[in-house]
């Protein structure tokens, strides 16, 4: 139980590029990634309908997109923890519209263990 | 009586879009001068190579911006005859500069962001299929140097 919680305590560190900045990688265990699709709910999307006849920013799915990276880089965060890793470099996003009024945001890495 | 009802979302359209668009492009101009001193690239290393890095982390930034409905008449006409659709021009724009300005804006403190990435998508809905709006995802590093 306390090891487990000691585990969640380590910090992960985070980044777009191939190196960390001010840290060496020692090994590289793989890709990870993380997705979410979502769509928000019948009463919202008729709210962003009278948007389409106005313009303008669309605050409920930037909402809803903000809400679904959070969870997309926690499902990688997760699945480098399981890998023992304690960084991933590298990491990409990639957009696409799957269902009608939904989108899903994918998110992958590369997951490595720095010093 | 459904020709009165497209004229009349037209006319909304054509006004309300343009009002909000000055709006937004005003603040967006505000904005990017007051967070004008955290540096960005689109490299992998930081400008400045000779600072020391203290830490670093992953930003993001998104907006979904929505169509309005003259624009959205007037893509279909120059869709029909060809050339450069300007008001979609615009709302790319917008969207952009918004993102990379949500970027900055959860990270002030940092003094360089570097690797800037943008992913841009349309969302479509119905049976009618137009794009009901744009998602822009902008991400990067934040770098922290060492104050001296």
């Amino acid at each position: 139980m306390i090891q487990s919680q000691t585990n969640l305590e380590k910090p992960m560190f985070i980044t777009n590029t191939e190196t960390i900045p001010g840290k060496t990688i020692t090994s590289s265990l793989g890709v990870v990634s993380g997705s979410t699709v979502r769509a928000k709910h019948a009463g919202r999307d008729l709210l962003a309908g009278l948007k389409n006849i106005f313009g303008g920013e669309l605050t409920a799915y930037t909402e809803l997109l903000t809400e679904s990276r959070e969870q997309a880089i926690d499902r990688m965060k997760s699945d480098a923890k399981m890998m023992g890793a304690n960084g991933i470099v590298n990491v990409r996003f990639s957009t696409s519209s799957v269902a009608a009024g939904a989108a899903e945001i994918y998110v992958y890495g590369t997951a490595v263990i720095v010093e | 009586m459904e020709i009165i009802i497209f004229f009349v979302l037209l006319i909304c359209g054509f006004f309300f879009g343009r009002l909000s668009e000055k709006r937004h492009f005003k603040s967006i101009e505000r904005r990017e001068y007051l967070l004008s001193k955290i540096k960005l690239t689109t490299s992998k290393y930081p400008l400045t190579s000779d600072k020391d890095i203290d830490r670093s982390m992953l930003v993001c930034g998104e907006v979904a911006v929505s169509i309005d409905y003259f624009k959205h008449i007037i893509a279909s006409i120059i869709g029909f005859f060809g050339g450069s659709i300007k008001g979609y021009e615009s709302l790319l724009e917008r969207a952009r500069r918004e993102a990379t300005l949500r970027l900055k804006e959860c990270i002030p403190g940092a003094s360089e962001i570097i690797n800037l990435r943008l992913e841009t998508t349309s969302v479509s809905q119905g049976p009618k299929q137009h794009v009901k709006c744009v998602i822009v995802v902008a991400s990067g590093t934040a770098l922290f140097y060492n104050q001296d």
